[in-house]
């Protein structure tokens, strides 16, 4: 058996469809004034013309592909190829628009399992994921609008993430402060373009972060008339049953109160993400450390219970990596408990509560 | 006008209050007058105004009530308010500045407010304008009270026990109801010590009568 | 970014168009702040439990107050705003002695309660002024056991088993379930140091746990010592623990 597997491998490396293959204009080799600067103008048939051309041709990150036809030696760069392999019909192309401001990604890094605690949106995740899989099947009752709330860094994104590369779709975010552009219209286009791009490459999950900075409640956007154009835009992207099949809408607030109520309505269920506890803040360290470039001599508990209040990513971020950088810069080759406490203690976390003395 | 009313006022009653070594006695008789009328043969002139704290009252028997009502609903709040018992001073000195309060207006009435608090066994007398005197061993208001002071100085010693005090205190009442025309019809008494506050019942105050009668 | 919504929650005298009274129901949310307080009656008696642990190593315990003696036979707990509470406990002793003083009769819990609740309705119909952040439990006897509540709007009613504070929807729902007309004091108060336990999700702790009961007796509303507390708080914890476990 094991000889067999020995045998196998070096042989059989198969080369694979690329899924998924997002560039980036990059230009000419040479410059000169005569030069016209291509930009794609339809998507779909873009992406025809670049398969015509390219078929066949293997791509990996970072390489090139010159056009040859109405711009010869225009070139584009690879910015990823999910997986590597050879352009085929079926692969989706997908070229980045420099003055746009919808990102697309291939999330590979990410897992569910990687969330700690946030039972309640695992669960929808795990529904997503069936719809995604096989859209026709939920017909009228697809999972289509999901809005995710809590604190700053309890997981929103990452979940959203992981959602995406767990069902190997593509995952398109935009911060929703980018949408209000310079000119009033900007930002009603913007979120066309973005569904636009959600309809070609779907199945696929749109993920809208800080979004109350643009679905404000109504009573708010007096002050801001470009918003309810924006808020105006969204209720008819939201509201699109039929050509949004297979795109799962995931918008992301800190503060879900400012939202605005008719939008708040297209999504079908609000989930909130709540501050870690102390168990789930004991997973979080430990999980950090499993990977750790350095030793690990510490009582994980302790950290734990003096970090209440914390956000899994003011763990990682203020304190094991602040306690990780104090241990290289003093050139020992473990991280103590020490190190993470005075990490804890220079985060003077803001004091969102009221004095708790004023309360019995 | 004050004068006027106040000449009536203390012209009836004897009360006595004795300081002793291990508490305090006070002792009224119970006629109530209205000029030569006894309009009262079992008037109330003594009242439990805190746990281990008596006042008796001399004078206008509305305003007595009043007070002793007033200083009982007093005390009690100081107890919940501070989670601790006002001593006697602390007592004297608020009866002090109500009475002082109304100066102008009157309550006529003398008090005796004594008891024991965490300091020992302590009595105040207090006059209608709140002066307030702390009586160190003996003290007698009302009309009966210079027959009454007459017993209490002969024979009171601060060695006394409060049951050697509740006879002196019968003796000198009974002295006084013997002589005072306003003063009469019966004796109450109260004795307060560290174990509690004793009102001395009928039959009590008849056996040490029996002693004192000649 | 804060922008009225229609002004409706600035004062306190106006109406909102569904007819709500925001700041009244902002007073409640400060109520939720407060560690729970349990009240339960029984044909023995009534009884307070609060959760009065401390925040901090350098308190001192005794500062923390969450029930108190308002007169011999009445006694109320809190839960909401500290310095609110007290000028309602004194409010409330206060009205307590004027009973007394005006009808030389000890008052009864439910003209208390009302009093109480009087004084609160004043704070949320007039300018100017700001709802109290504090539900009171008053426990007394009069005739019999009795148990009020009261919040922040002046509402008030009377309860056989209820809770203020942060865990008052948990120490509800087991009382929907546990209370019992003839339990005895003493299983009461087991009871609601168990829900109490369910309610901060945690075990109790001797000194973080204060215990007022009035018997009918003496009707003499007493506040328990830490050492009278023990074998109550060591019973719940059994099974506390045993609940946590799962």
């Amino acid at each position: 058996m094991i000889l067999y597997h020995f045998k196998q491998q070096p042989f059989v490396r198969e080369v694979q469809e690329v899924k998924y293959l997002i560039l980036r204009p990059l230009g000419y080799p040479l410059r000169a004034s005569y030069h016209e600067y291509p930009v794609v103008d339809n998507p779909r048939v873009f992406e025809r013309y670049a398969k015509d051309q390219w078929k066949g041709e293997f791509v990996s990150k970072g390489k090139m592909l010159f056009d040859y036809r109405m711009f010869p030696d225009f070139a584009f760069e690879v910015v990823s190829a999910e997986p590597e392999g050879i352009i085929t019909d079926s692969t989706r192309i997908l070229v980045e628009n420099p003055k746009s401001v919808v990102e697309t990604e291939i999330v590979k890094d990410v897992r569910i399992d990687d969330v700690v605690g946030q039972e309640e949106a695992k669960r929808k995740v795990k529904v997503i994921l069936k719809y995604l899989k096989n859209p026709e099947k939920f017909g009228k009752w697809a999972p289509k609008n999901v809005l995710f709330f809590g604190p700053p860094g309890t997981g929103k994104t990452m979940t959203a993430k992981a959602l995406a590369n767990e069902a190997n779709v593509p995952f398109i975010s935009v911060k929703s402060t980018k949408l209000i552009g310079e000119h009033v219209g900007d930002g009603a286009r913007r979120i066309h373009e973005l569904y636009e791009r959600a309809r070609q490459v779907k199945p696929c999950i749109v993920f809208l972060d800080e979004f109350d900075s643009i679905a404000l409640d109504r009573s708010y956007q007096d002050l801001r008339g470009d918003v309810s154009e924006v808020v105006n835009a969204l209720l008819t992207e939201l509201d699109g049953i039929e050509r949004n099949e297979g795109i799962c809408t995931i918008a992301a607030t800190n503060r879900i109160e400012l939202l605005d109520p008719s939008i708040r309505s297209r999504f079908e269920e609000e989930i909130e993400f709540k501050l870690p506890s102390l168990e789930e803040r004991m997973k979080i360290l430990e999980n950090n450390f499993r990977e750790f470039p350095l030793k690990v001599k510490a009582n994980l508990r302790v950290v734990a219970e003096m970090t209440e209040g914390f956000s899994g990513r003011d763990l990682v971020e203020k304190v094991i990596k602040s306690a990780l950088h104090r241990a290289i810069a003093e050139e020992r080759d473990s991280i103590e408990t020490e190190d993470l406490i005075k990490a804890v203690e220079k985060v003077r976390k803001p004091v969102k509560q009221p004095p708790k003395q004023m309360f019995v | 006008m004050f004068g006027e009313i106040q000449d009536k006022v203390y012209k009836g009653t004897t009360t006595v209050g004795l300081v002793c070594r291990d508490g305090v006695v006070m002792a009224t008789e119970k006629r109530a007058t209205m000029g030569n009328f006894i309009a009262s043969r079992r008037a109330k002139k003594i009242y439990r105004i805190a746990d281990r704290v008596a006042m008796t009252t001399a004078g206008a028997v509305g305003d007595a009530q009043f007070l002793a009502r007033l200083i009982a609903v007093e005390i009690k709040l100081y107890e919940v308010r501070k989670e601790e018992k006002p001593t006697i001073k602390a007592i004297a000195t608020l009866l002090s500045n109500i009475l002082n309060s109304t100066r102008w207006f009157p309550y006529f009435v003398q008090l005796l407010v004594g008891g024991i608090d965490k300091r020992g066994p302590s009595i105040y007398s207090i006059d209608l304008l709140g002066g307030a005197i702390e009586e160190i061993d003996i003290v007698a208001t009302g009309s009966g009270s210079p027959t009454a002071y007459g017993v209490l100085e002969d024979r009171y010693s601060p060695e006394m026990t409060v049951d050697e005090g509740v006879e002196l205190a019968v003796r000198a009442i009974h002295s006084a109801m013997r002589r005072d025309s306003a003063s009469g019809d019966g004796i109450d008494v109260v004795k307060i010590t560290e174990e509690g506050y004793f009102e001395l019942g009928r039959e009590d105050v008849e056996s040490v009568l029996s002693k004192v009668r000649r | 970014m804060h922008l009225p919504q229609m002004g409706y929650d600035r004062a306190i005298t106006v109406f909102s168009p569904d007819g709500r009274l925001f700041q009244v129901e902002y007073a409640r949310e400060a109520v939720k702040r407060g560690a729970t307080a349990i009240g339960v009656k029984t044909k023995e008696g009534v009884l307070l439990v609060a959760d009065r642990r401390v925040t901090s190593k350098l308190l001192e315990p005794d500062t923390i107050e969450k029930i108190f003696i308002i007169d011999d036979h009445i006694g109320a707990a809190t839960s909401g705003l500290v310095a609110d509470a007290r000028i309602l406990i004194d409010r409330a002793r206060l009205e307590a002695q004027i009973n007394r003083l005006t009808y030389d009769e000890p008052i009864s819990v439910k003209d208390l309660a009302k009093r109480i609740c009087d004084f609160k309705q004043q704070f949320t119909q007039f300018g100017g002024v700001r709802p109290f952040g504090v539900s009171l439990l008053i426990a007394g006897i009069d005739e019999k056991p009795r148990l009020y509540e009261t919040d922040p709007s002046g509402a008030l009613l009377e309860y056989k088993a209820t809770a203020i504070g942060a865990g008052r929807n948990v120490v509800m729902e087991y009382f929907e379930k546990e209370y019992d007309d003839n339990m005895s004091l003493d299983d009461a108060i087991v009871k609601a140091m168990i829900a109490m336990g369910k309610a901060i999700e945690s075990e109790l702790t001797y000194d973080g746990i204060e215990v007022g009961v009035i018997r009918v007796e003496d009707k003499m509303f007493r506040i328990l010592s830490v050492e009278e507390v023990k074998d109550y708080v060591d019973k719940a914890n059994e099974v506390i623990r045993r609940e946590l476990g799962n």
